[in-house]
Formats: C-alpha cells, sequence, structure tokens
C-alpha cells in the first residue's frame, strides 16, 4: 500500500444515479423542478423510501438538496444508502470504462468494498 | 498485479487504498476514482510511497516518520469512527493489536518516537510552505521530494536535477552568475565552509556527443 485517500462523495453523474436506484430498487430519478415545503428545488430527483419529499441532485455542482425536517420527514439512514450505492456504481462505472477488473463484496458492517485490478498495460 | 481497494462506507464516503504501485505513481493510478467521486478529505501516505527504487534517493527519517505517524492516526482514526457508530465497535483486544503492529514497525525501523513528532510538524509546515510558494513551476510531488526525499537539509541542485523537480528551467543570467560569484568570495572569507559549500558551474544535461567525448 502507498497512499490512502479519503474522499467526500459528490454527485455529478447521471448514469451512476440511475443505476444506484436500480440497486436499491428505487423508482427511476427523474429530471425536473421539485417543490418542498420551503423551497423550489431543480435537478436529478430521486424519491426515496418513506421521505416526504424526494431528494434532488444538482449534477453541475455536485450536491444533493433535501427537506427531511431535522429526519422527521425522511430516515437519513435511507439518504446515506443512496451516496453509499451512488458511489459504488460511480467508481465501478470509471474502472470498467479504463478496463480494470472490479469485484464487489459487502462488509459486516455495512460497507461495500471494491478490489480494482488494474493491468499493467493499463496502468 | 496493481490493485486499488475502494471502502464506501455506509454514509457514503470512501476511502481509496492503492497498493503493488511504486512511489509516487500510485497518486497518478487513483487519480480516476478520485476525480469520479468527490472531494478529497484527507491523505496519508505509507512506507511504500517514499520508495524510489529508479532514483536511489534515501527514505529520510523524517518521511518514515511520517509515514508511521500516519499509520497511528489511521488507527485512531477507525477507533474513533466507531465509538461514533459509523461501524461495528472495535473490541479493545483488536484496538490493541493494530496500535501494537504500528508500534512494532517503529521499533523495527529503529524509530525515536521522542522525536518523531517534532519531525514530522516541521514537515508538514514544510510542505505546507512549499505548496504556498509554488508559482507553479513545481513539477507534481516535488515539494514532497524536495522536503522529505532527502536525508538532510544540505544538498545542492544542480541543472540536471532542477529539469526533474521544476517545468522551467534555464541558465543563470550574467548578473545572476556575478552575485553568485559574490557570495562565493563572502561565504570563503567569512570561513562559513572549508571547500565546495557554493556551486558556480552546476552540471548541466550533455549532448550525446559530449558524453561520447568522455569515453575517448
Amino acid at each position: 500500500m502507498s497512499h490512502v485517500v479519503t474522499i467526500r462523495t459528490e454527485v455529478r453523474d447521471q448514469a451512476a444515479v440511475e443505476a444506484a436506484c436500480r440497486r436499491l430498487s428505487l423508482p427511476p430519478p427523474v429530471a425536473g423542478e421539485f417543490e418542498t415545503f420551503s423551497q423550489r428545488l431543480i435537478g436529478l430527483g430521486v424519491q426515496l423510501p418513506d421521505w416526504r419529499y424526494p431528494i434532488v441532485c444538482d449534477l453541475e455542482r455536485g450536491a444533493v438538496a433535501f427537506d427531511d425536517y431535522g429526519g422527521r420527514w425522511g430516515e437519513r439512514r435511507e439518504l446515506d444508502r443512496f451516496m453509499q450505492a451512488y458511489a459504488v456504481e460511480r467508481a465501478t462505472l470509471e474502472a470498467r470504462r479504463k478496463g480494470y477488473t472490479v469485484a464487489e463484496e459487502a462488509l459486516a458492517d455495512g460497507s461495500i468494498r471494491l478490489q480494482i485490478l488494474v493491468a499493467e498495460a493499463n496502468a | 498485479m496493481k490493485r486499488i481497494t475502494l471502502l464506501v462506507r455506509p454514509d457514503g464516503t470512501s476511502v481509496v487504498e492503492a497498493a503493488g504501485w511504486s512511489g509516487a505513481e500510485c497518486r497518478a493510478g487513483t487519480e480516476f476514482l478520485e476525480q469520479a467521486l468527490g472531494q478529497r478529505l484527507s491523505e496519508r501516505l505509507t512506507p511504500e510511497f517514499y520508495a524510489d527504487a529508479e532514483n536511489g534517493h534515501n527514505t529520510s527519517e523524517m518521511s518514515k516518520f511520517q509515514a508511521l505517524s500516519s499509520s497511528i492516526c489511521h488507527v485512531l482514526e477507525e477507533v474513533r469512527t466507531s465509538f461514533a457508530g459509523g461501524g461495528s465497535p472495535k473490541s479493545d483486544d483488536k484496538i490493541a493489536a493494530s496500535v501494537s503492529e504500528a508500534l512494532i514497525a517503529s521499533h523495527a525501523r529503529g524509530i525515536d518516537w521522542n522525536r518523531a513528532s517534532d519531525e514530522v510538524t516541521g514537515g508538514q509546515e514544510a510542505m505546507a510552505y512549499a505548496d504556498r510558494l509554488n508559482s507553479g513551476n513545481l513539477r507534481s510531488s516535488a515539494s514532497g521530494d524536495l522536503v522529505t526525499g532527502y536525508p538532510n537539509g544540505d544538498f545542492a541542485i544542480d541543472e540536471v536535477e532542477a529539469r526533474r523537480l521544476f517545468h522551467r528551467v534555464r541558465p543563470p543570467e550574467i548578473d545572476e552568475f556575478v552575485i553568485g560569484e559574490l557570495f562565493a568570495e563572502w561565504h570563503a572569507e567569512h570561513g562559513h565552509c572549508a571547500e565546495g559549500a557554493v556551486v558556480l558551474s552546476a552540471s548541466q544535461e550533455r549532448s550525446p556527443s559530449e558524453q561520447a567525448g568522455d569515453a575517448d
């Protein structure tokens, strides 16, 4: 091992959002304008389980906007699950695009580990 | 086989680890993931990062301290995360085993931890200062090479080496050369060095024909 980098996920890729929704058996994301209790949001909307309002992904800024009223209108755990699924799908798509081999493994603590093998010719 | 391990935590943050790469090339190898996923929160360099088999640079004590200190920090971060509910709590045995492993590694390398913290702090400050001074001429990782890639601070950079560190390098103008001469005279008059402390005619890259001339 030669270095370790920790990354905070930003949502910028529509294909990965769609793949994350499929992975979590969520309805497909919808692009458009969404009204929450206090604001109007524009972007790619994703309906999380038991959330009153959809979360809205601003792919330009990489940000996810939502109105969960401090957890009363939606469990934050569902948002975390979506962010995790997005990161896994995004990384897998990018690695395969470069011709790398990807193996996925679910861990006991809820993390997902991807092993990406880089052939010397592709390095 | 080069390998990249990506651990995506339940909260969506990711940890990228590179293995099987030599020296700083792992940074380039994992860059596509960093760009794809988002914003870098932290980076920890491991001892292998400093291994530079190509140019034979000795790994400095500072870099060893830095890497091992990072290993300890990583263990503590895992412990902190487990207590914060970000994962399954680690048992005392596992925490003790992780810390012991890092300490045994430091002992095997002859690390004096009484000096380590000052060295690491000094190195980190130097790296930050180098990055602030960088006007775009430094090659990637050059500040790291300068701060941690030398066994001590008493080194001179000649033109060949300068080209490895900087994008733009040129021979000195006449006035710069004169300043160098004056500085060398002042140095010699005040007895700051025995000999050879100031290099006026730094080595330059030579053409193949010049090198062939040496063999004649």
